[in-house]
C-alpha cells in the first residue's frame, strides 16, 4: 500500500513541477545570497585601499599638522558578515556592513547608509530564508488541501474507508510522503548552500537549518488539521491560502504601521540637530566652558591649556566637536531605546506567528537582524572614542604625521558572537505543532 | 450585440454577487480595512509632517539667529532641508519608507538623504506596510477571482449555459455580461474608498485641493482599468477550464504570478543587471576625479597654481595678500565649482542605474498589469523614485546656491590680510543670515513625472486592448457543453 501511495505521488507531474520550481527558486536565492558576499567582500578590500589612500595623500599634504590630517581620514569599521548572511540578507542591505568615520564629531557621521534602490529595497531581497517562509509553505499547501476532500469530491471515499484498515495511517502515510519530499527539497538546498557558499557547519548553522526545518513541519502540521474538518478543496484552498496572506502580509503589515504609529523615531533627527547646534554655538562662545566641559569628561588632558584669545588650536576645535556628541547624547540614546522597542515588539509577535518567528531567528542567527545594528552602532561609538583617545594627545602636543605608526590603522572589524538561547528559538514551533497534531488527531478520531 | 440580453446578464450576475451574505461582509470589511489604514496613515502623516514642520522653523530660526560670523562658518553650520510626502502617501506608501526625509547641506559636500523609516526598523517592514493601495492591488483581485472563477464553467457544469443560449445570447454577450457584472461588483470595494482618500488627504492641508482631485481621479480610473483585467482573468479563466476547481486552482496561481512572484522577481532581476555601486566605491571614485581636476585644499594642485598666478598677473601684485579681494573666498568658489559638477555628473552615473533598473520593472508592466497598476499608482501618489530624485536635485541646487553666495561674501567682505591676535576677527554682519531665503519642497507635479514616466500609462491601456481581444476571441469559441 505504501509503495503504491509513493508511486501515486511521483507519477503526478504537477507534484514533481512544484518541486522543481521550488528548488529552482531556492538556488536562485542562494544564487542573490552568494551575490550578497560577493559585494560585501568587494566593499571591504575597496575600503581598507582607500583608507590606506587617503592616509597616504593626507599625511603628505599636511605633513606638519597632524590635526588637520585627522579631519579628513577616515577609519574604517567593518560589521564582519558571517557567511550564513548570505542565506538571510536580512537589513544588512539597507544597513551599512561598513561604515568610516572621522574622529571629529560621530552623531553626523553615523546615520550614513550604503546606497540602494528604495524600489529593489521595498521589495525585499531574494533569499533563502524569502523562499522558505514565502514559497515552501504555498507548495505544502498545494500538496495537501485536497488530499481527504479530492477522495470525497471523487467518490472513492466511501470505498476507501470500506477497504482500508486504518483511514489516518493512510492519511499520515500520504502526508509523510509529501512531507518527505519537500524535506528533500530543503536539505538539498541546505546542502547545496553550504558547499556553495562554504558555510561552517557551526551551531549557528545548525539551529538556521533546525529552525527552517521545524517551519516546514508546522505547515504540515497546520494542512492536517485544516484538512481534517472534510470540507470541500475549494472551501480548504481558500482557507488555507487566506491563513497564509493573513500570516505572511496583514498581519505583519498592519503590526508593523501600528508600531511604527506607537513609536515614532524623530530622535535620530533631533540628535542631528542637537550637535550641530552644540558643535557650531562653541564657536560664538568663549573657549573657557567649553574646555572645562572638556575637560571634566577626560581629565588626562588637563595639561593641554588653551587661552582665551587664542585665535585657533586643535585642542579647542576637537573639544568642540566632541561636544556636539555630548549635548546629543541623550536623545541618541533615546534613540537607540525606540528601535530596541520596536524590536522587542515584533519579536512578541513571532512567538504568535512561527513566519516571523522564522524570519526573525534566522536573522538573528545570520546577524543581518536589529539588534546586530544596534551593537555594531555601540561598537562603532567605542570605536570611534579609542580614536579619538589615541590621537587627541599627540594632536593636542603638536606632533606632526610622522610621529604615528600609520601602518597600524589598519580598518577594524566588528564581530559580535552571539548567544543561541535554543528553548526561546525552538519552543515556539514545537508548542505549535504539538498542538495542531493533537487539535487534528481529535477531529481524525472521528474520521474513521 | 444584443444589448438588453448583455444587460440583463450584467445585472444578474452583480446581484448574485451582491446577495451573498459573504460577498456583503467582505465589502465591509476591505472598506473598513482600508479606513483602519488611511487613519493609521492620516494620523502618522499629519504627526510627521508637524514634527518637521517644528524642525524646519528651529533650523530657521537657528540660521537667522546665527551672530556675526566668517561666512565660510556660516558655509559649514550648513543648512538642513526636509522632504514632506505627498499627502496621497496616506493611501499609497509606495517607496516612502526607505526614502530618506532629511539632508545635511554644507559647503563642499554633498551628503546624501538619511534617516529613513525602514533604517530605524526591525525586519518587520520587510513585510510591507499595509495601506489601502496594498488592500486595492493584492487582496480585493483575489476576492474578485474567488467570485469569478465559476461564474462560466458552473453554469456549463449545471448545464445552464445550454438554456441562456437556447434563449439567444450568443457568447460574446454571455461573456461580455458577466465580465462588466463582476467588474460593476469589483468596483464596490473601490468606489467608497476613493471619496475617503481624498477627504483625508485634504484635511492634511499641504497641497492644494485641485491637485488632490486631480490626482485621485487618474488613480481611480487606473484602479477601474485593473479590476477590468481581473474581471477578465477571472471569466476568461472560467470559460477555458473544464471543471471550476481547475478554474480555481489556475487563477489562484495567476494570483500568486502577478501579484507575488513576478514583481519581486523583476526586482531581483534588475538589481543583478544593472548593480549600484557601495557607497565607498562611489566616493572613492568621486575623491580620484575630484583630485584629478583640482583640489582646493592641496597647496601644490597645478590648477589651482595657475588661477593664483594668473590673478597675481592680471593685478600686478606679488602675493595673493595684496589682492583687492578675498582670495580663499575665489579660491573657494572655483574649488565648489568644479567639484559640485563633477559630483552631479557621478550622481547622474548613479542615476542612470537606478533608471535602468527602474525602465526594468516599468517594462513588467506589459508582462504584468499588477506591476503597471503598482507603478502608476506610486508615480500618481508622488512615492515614486522619480519625485524623490526631484527632492535631491532641489536640494542639491539650494545647497550649491548657499555655497557659492557665502563665498560671494568672503570674497567682497573678508579682508586678505589674516587678522592679528587679539585684533577685530574676520567677520560679517548677522544681518547677511535672514537674507537667505527658506528652502521650500515642491512637489512634482502628477503631470510631469506622468509625462517622464509613460510606460505604465501605456501597460494599462495595453491591457485594455489585450483585455478586448481575450473577451471577443473567447466568446467566440464559448463551449456551451
Amino acid at each position: 500500500m505504501n509503495h503504491y501511495l509513493l508511486k501515486q505521488f511521483y507519477r503526478n507531474k504537477a507534484y514533481l513541477a512544484a518541486l522543481l520550481f521550488l528548488l529552482l527558486a531556492g538556488l536562485m536565492a542562494i544564487y542573490t545570497g552568494q551575490k550578497f558576499l560577493d559585494r560585501h567582500e568587494d566593499i571591504m578590500i575597496k575600503s581598507s585601499q582607500f583608507q590606506k589612500e587617503s592616509i597616504g595623500r593626507n599625511t603628505q599634504f599636511h605633513q606638519d599638522d597632524l590635526g588637520l590630517v585627522l579631519y579628513y581620514i577616515k577609519f574604517n569599521l567593518v560589521n564582519e558578515v558571517p557567511k550564513l548572511a548570505a542565506l538571510n540578507i536580512g537589513m544588512r542591505d539597507l544597513n551599512p556592513s561598513v561604515q568610516g568615520v572621522t574622529i571629529r564629531n560621530l552623531e553626523e557621521q553615523r546615520y550614513n547608509s550604503d546606497f540602494y534602490n528604495p524600489a529593489g529595497a521595498a521589495a525585499g531581497n531574494f533569499d533563502f530564508s524569502f523562499v522558505l517562509v514565502f514559497l515552501f509553505p504555498l507548495i505544502i499547501i498545494a500538496f495537501c488541501y485536497n488530499l481527504i476532500s479530492e477522495e470525497e469530491e471523487r467518490g472513492t471515499w466511501k470505498l476507501l474507508s470500506v477497504q482500508s484498515v486504518n483511514l489516518r495511517k493512510l492519511l499520515d502515510m500520504k502526508i509523510l510522503i509529501r512531507c518527505t519530499a519537500v524535506s528533500a527539497v530543503y536539505g538539498t538546498l541546505i546542502a547545496v548552500a553550504a558547499i556553495w557558499i562554504k558555510i561552517p557547519p557551526d551551531l549557528y548553522f545548525a539551529a538556521f537549518v533546525i529552525s527552517g526545518w521545524l517551519y516546514v513541519l508546522f505547515w504540515f502540521t497546520l494542512c492536517r488539521w485544516v484538512i481534517s474538518f472534510r470540507k470541500s478543496s475549494a472551501r480548504n484552498a481558500l482557507l488555507l491560502l487566506l491563513l497564509w496572506l493573513g500570516m505572511n502580509f496583514i498581519i505583519p503589515m498592519s503590526t508593523n504601521m501600528v508600531i511604527q504609529k506607537l513609536y515614532p523615531v524623530h530622535e535620530s533627527l533631533k540628535a542631528v540637530m542637537q550637535q550641530r547646534e552644540g558643535y557650531h554655538n562653541k564657536w560664538d562662545e568663549a573657549k573657557g566652558p567649553t574646555m572645562k566641559k572638556f575637560y571634566r569628561e577626560y581629565p588626562q588632558f588637563r595639561g593641554f591649556k588653551i587661552e582665551e584669545n587664542e585665535a585657533f588650536t586643535w585642542t579647542w576645535y576637537y573639544a568642540m566637536q566632541h561636544m556636539g556628541d555630548v549635548e546629543a547624547a541623550s536623545t541618541s540614546k533615546q534613540y537607540t531605546k525606540k528601535m530596541l522597542l520596536r524590536n522587542q515588539a515584533s519579536t512578541y509577535l513571532g512567538y504568535l506567528l512561527p513566519n516571523i518567528h522564522t524570519q526573525l531567528n534566522e536573522s538573528y542567527l545570520s546577524k543581518t537582524d536589529m539588534t546586530n545594528h544596534l551593537q555594531y552602532a555601540s561598537a562603532l561609538k567605542e570605536f570611534h572614542e579609542k580614536k579619538r583617545l589615541f590621537f587627541y594627545p599627540l594632536i593636542f602636543s603638536g606632533k606632526n604625521a610622522d610621529s604615528v605608526n600609520w601602518s597600524l590603522q589598519e580598518v577594524a572589524i566588528f564581530r559580535s558572537s552571539e548567544k543561541i538561547n535554543f528553548i526561546q528559538l525552538l519552543l515556539p514551533y514545537l508548542l505549535f505543532i504539538g498542538l495542531l497534531i493533537i487539535l487534528s488527531n481529535i477531529k481524525y478520531r472521528k474520521l474513521c | 450585440m444584443a444589448t438588453s440580453k448583455l444587460q440583463l446578464i450584467m445585472r444578474k450576475t452583480r446581484h448574485d454577487l451582491l446577495r451573498t451574505r459573504q460577498n456583503r461582509i467582505m465589502i465591509i470589511m476591505v472598506f473598513l480595512f482600508c479606513i483602519f489604514s488611511i487613519g493609521i496613515g492620516y494620523t502618522k502623516y499629519t504627526d510627521t509632517i508637524s514634527k518637521v514642520k517644528e524642525y524646519r522653523e528651529e533650523i530657521r530660526e537657528g540660521w537667522e539667529h546665527r551672530p556675526d560670523k566668517h561666512p565660510h562658518r556660516m558655509a559649514h553650520y550648513g543648512y538642513l532641508v526636509f522632504r514632506n510626502a505627498h499627502p496621497l502617501s496616506i493611501f499609497d506608501n509606495g517607496l516612502d519608507d526607505y526614502l530618506g526625509n532629511v539632508i545635511f547641506l554644507e559647503a563642499h559636500k554633498q551628503n546624501t538623504a538619511n534617516l529613513s523609516e525602514a533604517g530605524s526598523s526591525g525586519t518587520l517592514v520587510r513585510f510591507g506596510a499595509f495601506t489601502a493601495a496594498f488592500i486595492l492591488q493584492a487582496i480585493v483581485p483575489l476576492i474578485i477571482l474567488f467570485s469569478g472563477f465559476g461564474s462560466v464553467v458552473q453554469e456549463r457544469e449545471n448545464a445552464t449555459l445550454k438554456i441562456m443560449s437556447v434563449q439567444g445570447a450568443s457568447g460574446r454577450v454571455i461573456i461580455w455580461g458577466k465580465i462588466l457584472g463582476i467588474w460593476q461588483f469589483s468596483l464596490i470595494f473601490l468606489l467608497p474608498v476613493i471619496p475617503v482618500v481624498f477627504i483625508a488627504a485634504f484635511m492634511a492641508e499641504t497641497t492644494a485641493p485641485a491637485d488632490i482631485f486631480l490626482r485621485v481621479l487618474v488613480l481611480l480610473q487606473a484602479y477601474m482599468l485593473y479590476y477590468f483585467f481581473i474581471s477578465t482573468l477571472a471569466v476568461a479563466v472560467s470559460a477555458n477550464s473544464k471543471t471550476s476547481s481547475s478554474a480555481l486552482i489556475s487563477l489562484i496561481g495567476s494570483w500568486l504570478l502577478l501579484v507575488i512572484f513576478l514583481p519581486k522577481g523583476i526586482q531581483f532581476a534588475a538589481q543583478n543587471v544593472h548593480p549600484i555601486p557601495s557607497r565607498i566605491a562611489f566616493e572613492t571614485g568621486l575623491e580620484k576625479d575630484i583630485l584629478k581636476s583640482g583640489d582646493s585644499h592641496n597647496p601644490d594642485d597645478p590648477h589651482f597654481k595657475r588661477i593664483k598666478d594668473s590673478l597675481l598677473n592680471r593685478y600686478k601684485v606679488s602675493t595673493t595678500n595684496e589682492l583687492p579681494f578675498n582670495y580663499s573666498g575665489f579660491i573657494m568658489k572655483e574649488g565648489e565649482k568644479i567639484s559640485s559638477r563633477i559630483y552631479i555628473r557621478h550622481q547622474k552615473k548613479l542615476q542612470e542605474i537606478y533608471k535602468s533598473q527602474q525602465i526594468l520593472s516599468d517594462l513588467s508592466g506589459f508582462v504584468n498589469p499588477a506591476m503597471a497598476v503598482k507603478n502608476f499608482s506610486m508615480i500618481v501618489t508622488g512615492t515614486d523614485l522619480y519625485s524623490y530624485s526631484r527632492f535631491q536635485e532641489q536640494a542639491e541646487e539650494y545647497r550649491y546656491t548657499m555655497a557659492q553666495r557665502l563665498n560671494n561674501l568672503q570674497i567682497d567682505h573678508i579682508s586678505n590680510v589674516k587678522p592679528e591676535k587679539g585684533g577685530p576677527p574676520a567677520i560679517i554682519g548677522r544681518e547677511n543670515w535672514k537674507k537667505f531665503p527658506d528652502f521650500s519642497y515642491h512637489y512634482t507635479s502628477v503631470s510631469e513625472s506622468m509625462k517622464k514616466q509613460w510606460m505604465p500609462i501605456a501597460a494599462l491601456f495595453f491591457w485594455l486592448a489585450a483585455c478586448i481581444i481575450i473577451i471577443e476571441t473567447s466568446g467566440r469559441k464559448l463551449k456551451l457543453m
